[in-house]
Formats: structure tokens, sequence, C-alpha cells
């Protein structure tokens, strides 16, 4: 494609200026519903495609051309000073097919620009905290968020929203938000594309900054789990399957011990993966199979835990040793099933203290 | 373009009719969805088949969404149903290009050869460049560009499917290139650096697969389109690029312009640097030659298989089963459980009973061909396919080497024989990789000290049946330079070890082992005319049979 940047516009100042009168236009015009008219809102809706494209090559060049240094600091400025990130955001459902595109590109872009250990998009996002109320929230998080009320911007603010999220400063404040919780259901929304991108999110929220996530886990560890036993047994296929996989990864993860600790005491949660290792689809038994593990292997197990096991003991051993034993090529697998199998047989009830010896002194 | 406007996301709304097309793990059927009253595609696939990663299902969904362009197959919505995915997509009445060819052969009674004129091919490749050039510009490559992955719409329309395999070039937002090094896409139309996995490939990959789909839409076939997937990577390393005059009959190699084979000969350039962009190929005046949508309806679409006559009726609808409502199980919770469950014994198998409903609807009419479709073979064995596939190319590299020392011709050609199996090889067993080992361990020492090939004196040993029918070793040296097998086969005789009538069989085996060793230690051969009838000789018995191994 020609190079057609600033054909228009000389500066960065007069192309950030240009796009923020266009996005404005266009909002005004779609405020005005069935009034709208249809020309007019096709002339805006080119014109703003064409200041993002405009854009978009500023900052990240063009197929054989490499784009100026110079350009991405002043066009990047610009944008900040103008407050362009959120305008962009809210008008995303506005923009045309394209035109998101290059919109959620050039975001992620700005997001990803580094200067020594600075992020200046991160940085500015971080400043635009709300004054007005406790609570860490932020605007523009927020609408990213809230992206995935509406299918036609839901894959590309949720592909801005990962940008931030990478950052564990933006992650936390993500995390510490109510919305956060609206993520449950955006992960089961019926359109399949957009539930599995909120899915990406939600995980990479759960487990990329650790320490973040396992405070976030263990203060919310009731809501979290409440809600998160509805993922577990959903009608979708998928959900179920997702949920189940990232649960075994979060227990497992070193981060989370109390987490883990605190879920693998519960005779219910035992009751619930005892239930999925039976299930009729084979990727979910073996999803279950997986957290199943660490309630056996578990070296202090509560009591309703162990009664389970126990009361279950003979057809634990008698399931397992058949369990998915066609498996191919996953020696691992088959250690941890023969493993579990051993725990199984010695589980035995604690001996304890009868009465008798406790009341009588040790002899001698 | 309005890829959003809002397509039902529940299996309710959609009526299921003709399946048009299976595979392993998904099929396509025509729907009706009912709200809008419109046809479509759905592909359904089984996400609880073992292994299947939805990763990749994801991935391949969300590449479909984010393209919206006249030749790509248009994607409108994806949703579950029990186990299965189905992903709902525009109808191309046409079917495939692959399809349609198919069926002129059949119906035109032609046995293969100038199966499309030049004008329908420059159309169809013009509409799929322009495909192209849209992945492309969107940092795509699609990774499988095929007569089958190129389908046609009733309006004539040219659209690009398939983009299971297709990989993202450039990180979306920083343009950074990234080379892709996944082995993706199908023997035969795979493009050689992608094949090699060394440096990494970009767009100009599927440039190589287009000008492979160029011979594919004259011919009716790709090239090396009989042979095994491995020997097909082998010869496209190994050979001069394909040309459309070696794939034709000479009869039919006039039907085809000049320019026509020049556009071919300039994508199937090895070096992915010097083929052209999508952009350079547009330009090229052979696409004077494509006409519009209505050529291609005449042509082709009303030519083709419809997808009315294509379709049969899918015999039970998945989905149904129910199997995902389950609520007992055989566990005990508590005491109240255990009596529950005493009152009315409800015996429980451990494992699914209904195998049958994972199974996809069979039956159906497969558009997979056997041999240069299964793409399957080698994607799926991932990381130890790819070991495999790279130390075959070694071996073949370190040959070519070892082919220019005269003086052990015979065995290279050994060499070369065992190489050509190895790489025939469509299961790759531990015991296939074993051999390949070995064989390329020897070939490196070979190559190290070619001249140190064979110890000062060879120990040899002949394992045979005595009088009595019991196996004997007869051990002897065999000095390099000193003796010969014609001589020491003599002696052999002389000493009353082996029957005279069989001194010949002996020394060419002598021979043998010296010519190949160290890649051939052991060989067994025939002993004649020593009064067993044909039926009892055993070789893996050593009955009339003997073995002469070095040591």
């Amino acid at each position: 494609m020609p190079l057609a940047l600033f054909r228009s516009e000389k500066t960065p100042q007069q192309l950030v200026q240009n796009l923020k009168s266009v996005l404005t236009q266009l909002v005004k015009e779609h405020e005005q519903g069935e009034q709208a008219n249809a020309k007019k809102l096709e002339k805006i809706n080119d014109d703003v495609t064409k200041y993002l494209l405009n854009a978009k090559h500023a900052l990240m060049g063009t197929p054989g051309q490499e784009p100026q240094l110079e350009m991405i600091v002043q066009l990047s400025d610009e944008i900040h000073k103008n407050d362009i990130i959120l305008l962009l955001i809210r008008c995303l459902r506005y923009i045309d097919f394209e035109g998101k595109k290059y919109t959620s590109q050039i975001l992620s872009n700005l997001l990803k620009r580094q200067i020594g250990t600075r992020y200046p998009t991160v940085e500015y996002i971080l400043s635009q905290k709300r004054s007005e109320n406790e609570t860490p929230s932020n605007d523009i998080l927020d609408e990213l968020i809230q992206g995935y009320d509406h299918q036609e911007i839901a894959l590309h603010s949720g592909l801005v929203l990962r940008e931030c999220t990478k950052h564990d400063s933006l992650a936390s404040i993500v995390l510490s938000d109510p919305k956060f919780f609206a993520f449950f259901n955006y992960v089961e929304v019926s359109t399949f594309d957009i539930a599995s991108d909120a899915f990406v999110t939600f995980k990479d929220l759960l487990t990329v900054h650790k320490n973040t996530a396992a405070q976030f886990l263990e203060k919310n560890y009731d809501r979290f789990f409440t809600d998160y036993k509805k993922l577990l047994t959903s009608d979708n296929y998928v959900t179920r399957r997702q949920s189940l996989k990232l649960l075994g990864e979060l227990l497992l993860d070193r981060h989370n011990y109390l987490t883990m600790d605190r879920y693998i005491g519960s005779a219910e949660n035992l009751k619930l993966m005892m239930t999925m290792l039976a299930d009729q689809s084979r990727s979910i038994a073996y999803e279950a199979f997986h957290v199943f593990k660490i309630f056996v292997a578990n070296p202090n197990k509560k009591k309703e835990v162990l009664d389970i096991l126990l009361k279950n003991k003979e057809k634990l051993i008698d399931f397992l040793s058949k369990f998915q034993s066609d498996r191919k090529e996953e020696e691992q697998f088959h250690e941890e099933r023969e493993y579990l199998i051993k725990q199984v047989k010695s589980l035995q009830r604690p001996v304890e203290p009868s009465p008798a010896a406790a009341a009588s002194p040790p002899e001698q | 373009m309005a890829a959003t406007e809002q397509w039902p996301t529940s299996k309710e709304h959609y009526e299921l009719l003709d399946v048009i097309g299976t595979g392993g793990t998904a099929s396509v059927q025509i729907a009706l969805c009912k709200p809008r009253n419109e046809k479509c595609a759905i592909k359904r696939i089984d996400l609880d088949k073992t292994e299947f990663s939805i990763e990749k299902v994801i991935e391949e969904v969300n590449v479909m969404s984010k393209f919206a362009h006249e030749n790509i197959a248009q994607y409108y919505t994806a949703f579950v149903v029990k186990l299965e995915l189905w992903v709902v997509m525009r109808l191309y009445g046409g079917g495939s290009v692959l399809d349609v060819m198919k069926h002129i052969l059949k119906t035109e009674g032609k046995t293969g050869g100038g199966i499309l004129d030049e004008v329908t091919i420059a159309t169809i490749l013009k509409e799929v460049l322009k495909g192209l050039e849209y992945v492309h510009s969107n940092q795509y490559i699609h990774r499988d560009v095929k007569a089958s992955n190129i389908l046609l719409g009733d309006d004539g329309s040219v659209v690009l499917t398939d983009f299971g395999g297709s990989g993202l070039i450039y990180d979306q937002s920083d343009r950074k290139q990234k080379t892709r090094r996944t082995f993706v896409g199908t023997p035969c139309w795979m493009a050689p650096e992608v094949m090699e996995q060394v440096v990494g490939y970009n767009e100009k990959a599927d440039i190589w697969s287009f000008g492979i789909t160029a011979i594919e839409l004259a011919v009716g076939k790709a090239p090396y389109h009989n042979y095994p997937p491995m020997k097909i990577l082998m010869m496209t390393l190994g050979r001069d690029p394909p040309t459309l005059d070696d794939c034709l009959e000479d009869g039919d190699n006039a039907k085809y312009s000049k320019p026509f084979k020049k556009i071919i000969e300039k994508c199937l350039v090895k070096d992915p640097a010097k083929r052209p962009s999508v952009a350079e190929i547009k330009k090229d005046p052979f696409f004077k030659k494509a006409k519009d949508r209505q050529w291609i309806i005449d042509h082709l679409v009303h030519k083709g298989l419809t997808t009315a006559k294509r379709g049969q009726k899918v015999k039970r609808v998945p989905g149904e089963s129910g199997r995902l409502h389950q609520t007992a199980t055989g566990w005990e919770w508590s005491d109240d459980d255990y009596d529950d469950r005493d009152a009315k014994p409800k015996p429980r198998e451990s494992k699914p009973s209904s195998e049958e409903a994972t199974e996809a609807p069979t039956g159906s009419p497969s558009t997979a061909d056997p041999g240069n479709h299964q793409q399957l073979v080698i994607t799926s064995l991932s990381f130890s396919a790819q070991q495999y596939q790279a130390t075959l190319q070694e071996a073949w590299r370190n040959l070519a080497l070892l082919e220019q020392k005269p003086d052990i011709s015979t065995l290279t050609e050994k060499i070369k024989e065992i190489l050509d199996n190895l790489s025939c090889e469509l299961k790759i067993t531990p015991e296939v990789v074993q051999k390949l080992w070995d064989i390329n361990k020897s070939i490196n020492e070979l190559l190290k000290n070619t001249d140190k090939r064979l110890p000062a004196e060879l120990l040899l040993k002949i394992r045979m049946r005595n009088n009595e029918n019991r196996l004997n070793d007869i051990c002897f040296g065999f000095t390099i330079g000193m003796d010969t097998p014609i001589q020491l086969a003599a002696e052999l005789v002389n000493a009353g070890h082996i029957n005279p009538k069989t001194a010949n069989a002996t020394s060419q085996s002598i021979q043998y082992i010296i010519d190949h060793y160290p890649v051939c230690k052991v060989t067994t051969f025939k002993l004649s005319e020593i009064g067993l009838s044909e039926s009892e000789y055993d070789e893996a018995k050593l009955i009339g049979y003997a073995q002469l191994s070095a040591t």
C-alpha cells in the first residue's frame, strides 16, 4: 500500500486534532439515532478509518518502511494529551470493520512502547484513576472490560485489555475492580469467539502476575470459588473443560498454596471433582483427574475429605486402575495414576487415641 | 462490512440439512437459519476427541472473525452444542474447485490433464490472489492454499477457506517481523522452506502453494501427488521445482500459454526472497485474461455438482444424545447416599458406555483424498516427526557428499536405497527412527574416514546348519588387500566347512559385506541344490539359508 501519510495533515498534532474531531462527530451523529444522516455518517466513517490508518502507519510503519522514532514520540504524546484513548474505546462500536482492527492495533502498539524501563501509555492510563471515589477504578479499564458486553467490539477491546493486563499495575486494578466478576458471565456467553477471548483474559489475570493473583484469590476466596463452581458445572462443554483445566493450574501453582490448601480441605470440592472424574467426556474426566490427584496426595487430609475417600476406597482403586489406561505416550499420566492407586490403597483411618489409652498414663 | 449482523447462537434456530463434507474430527453441513430464513454452512467440530486442543480451534475461529473480504469465506458466528463446536459460515454452493474438477473428469470422461482452460484458471487465480493479499495485509499466512480450499459461491464468487493452519506472521501491533517455525500444510503444496524448518518462513510460503495450485488447476493433481508425504518432502527439497510441462502429457501441453507457465515458474522459486509478492504477481499481464463471476457460474458452478446433488442426509444428529446431562454418579458421599443406593441399586459403568455417540456422522461422502491430502500424518506427530525429518534431511545431504567418493559407490547405492525406504515411511515407529539414527551415524563415520572404512582384518562368521541340522558358527578372518572372496570361499570348501555348490553364493556374500561395511554387517544367502524342496526353505530359521556377519 503506498504511503499516504499526512497528505491531509502536516503534523502529528494535526492528525490527532483531525481524528478527535471526526470521532466527536461520529458520536454526535450516532446519538441522533434514527435521524442520523446516512450519507454524512458514511463520510465521517471513511474519515475516521483514514485517520486511523494514517496513525497506524505512523506508529508501525508500512511494508518496506520503518516508522520514524520522532514521529512515534510526538504522536503518542499528542494522543495522551488529548485523551484520545478513552475516546477511541468509547467510539469503537461505531467504527467500521477494518477501522476497529486499526484501533486495537494502535492501542496495543502504544501500550507496548517502552522508553528505558518506562511505559508511557501504561503510566498515562494509571494517571487516569478516578479521583472522586475510593476504589481504584479506572475509566479506560472499565470501558475495556465492558467491551465484552458488545459483540461487535468484544474481540478488539479484549485484545487491548490483555495488552494492559500484561502490566502488573494495571492487572491489579482490574482484579480489584468489582467489574472483574462480570468475567464469570463473559466467559460463558453463547458466542464462542467472545467467550473464549474473555476466558483468555480471565486466565491471564489469574496466572500472569503470580503474587497479585495469589493475593486476590486469598482475599476473595469465597466469592471467587462460589462463582467458579458455576463455571465447573456449566452446561457449556467448553466452559467446563477450560475452567477445570485452569483450576488445576491454579491449585498446582505454589504461589497459590494457601488457596489450594483451603480448596482441597473441602469435601464439597472433592465430591465435585469425583463427579467430574466420572464424566462421560473423556477430556473432562482427564482434566478432573489432575485436580482430584491433589486431594489424594495431600498428606494432611481433613477428616471430611478422608471419610469420602475411605468410603469409596475399593471403588476408587477399581476405577483408577481402568481409568483411561489406553492413553498412549503419556508416561507421566500413567505414573501418576499408579501413584494414586497406591495412595488410595494405603488410605486408613488415623489411629485415634482410644479414650482408655488417653485416660491412663503410659506405662512405666 | 457487516460481519456482526446477528446470527443466532443456539441450535434451535438452525435446521440441519445435507452433509457436504466430512473429515477426521469435523463435518460440514448445510443448514437453514430459521429466523433469517437463510441457508448457511455449519462446520461441526468434535471437541472431545482426545488430545484435541481447544486452543487451536479458538485460534482458527479468531482468525476467521477478523476477516471480512469478498475472497475469504465469510464467517458468521460460532457456538457450542453439547460436545461440538458449530461454526456458522456463508454457504458456497458451488463446492470446492477440486470437487468441480473431479466432477468434470467424471462426467466428461477426461483422463486428466487440461481439465480447466486457461481463462477459467486465470479467473480463479486472480480472485485467490485478492484473498491472499487481504490475508497478508492482515499479517497472516494462510499456509494451506490448494484447490480443495478454494470454494465457489452460487453467485460466482471465489473464496479461500480453511484457516485451521493459518498463522500470524507479525505481532499485530509492533510489526517486528516474526517468522514461523511450525510445520503446517499439506506436503504436495508445501514450500521448501516450510519443510526445511531451518530459517523459518513468511507469507512467501503461500506464493509457492499458489504456484502448485496453478499446476493443480491445469493438471487436476498436484505434482508428486501419488507419493507418500516423506517422499514428497524429499523430492521437493532435492529436485528442481516442478514445472507445468513436467506434469502434463505432451498433447495437453499445447493447451497452455507461455505466460501461464512463466507465472508458475516465478512462484516456484526455491528461495522465498526471490519469489514475487502477491502485489507483484497480480500485475502480471496473464491476469488480463481473467473474466468475471458470470464466467465462473457458467463454466464451473453449473458444471459442478450443486450442493443439492452432492449432499446426503445425515443419519444421526449429534448433540441430541444428552450425554452431558448426567446426574447420578457411582460415588458415595455419606451414609445416607449409601442407604439410598442400597434401596435401588443403579449399577453404573465407570467408562462411557455410549461409544457410538462420539462418532461423527458416518456414511457421508468423503471429500478428503487419501495419499497426497494426508496432512495429519505429519502434523499430528509434531515433535518426533520434525526430528525425524530433520535427521532424514541431514542424511540425504551427507549422502550427496559421500557420492563424490567414487570408490565406495556400491555402498552409497545401498545407503540411498535405505534412505529411500525411510523417506517413504508413513508410520514413524521407534524402530524406524532407530534405523534412521543408525544409518545416519554410519554415513557420518564414513564421511569422517572413508579410507579407514574397513579394518585391517575383518572378522567374519557364517552361521548355518550342519549335517545334524544344528546351528553351527564358522569364524574366519578376511585380511584387506590380501584375501579375495573367491579364494576364501574355496578355502572354506577345502576345509570341508561348506558345500562346494554353495561356494559361489558364499563368495558373493563376502563381497557384499566388504562393499557395504559398516552400513551392512549382516546378510543371509540361500544355499541352493542341497536337496531341500522349495517349501522347506525358511530364511528366519536358517533352514536352507546361511547368515554371514562381520563382527
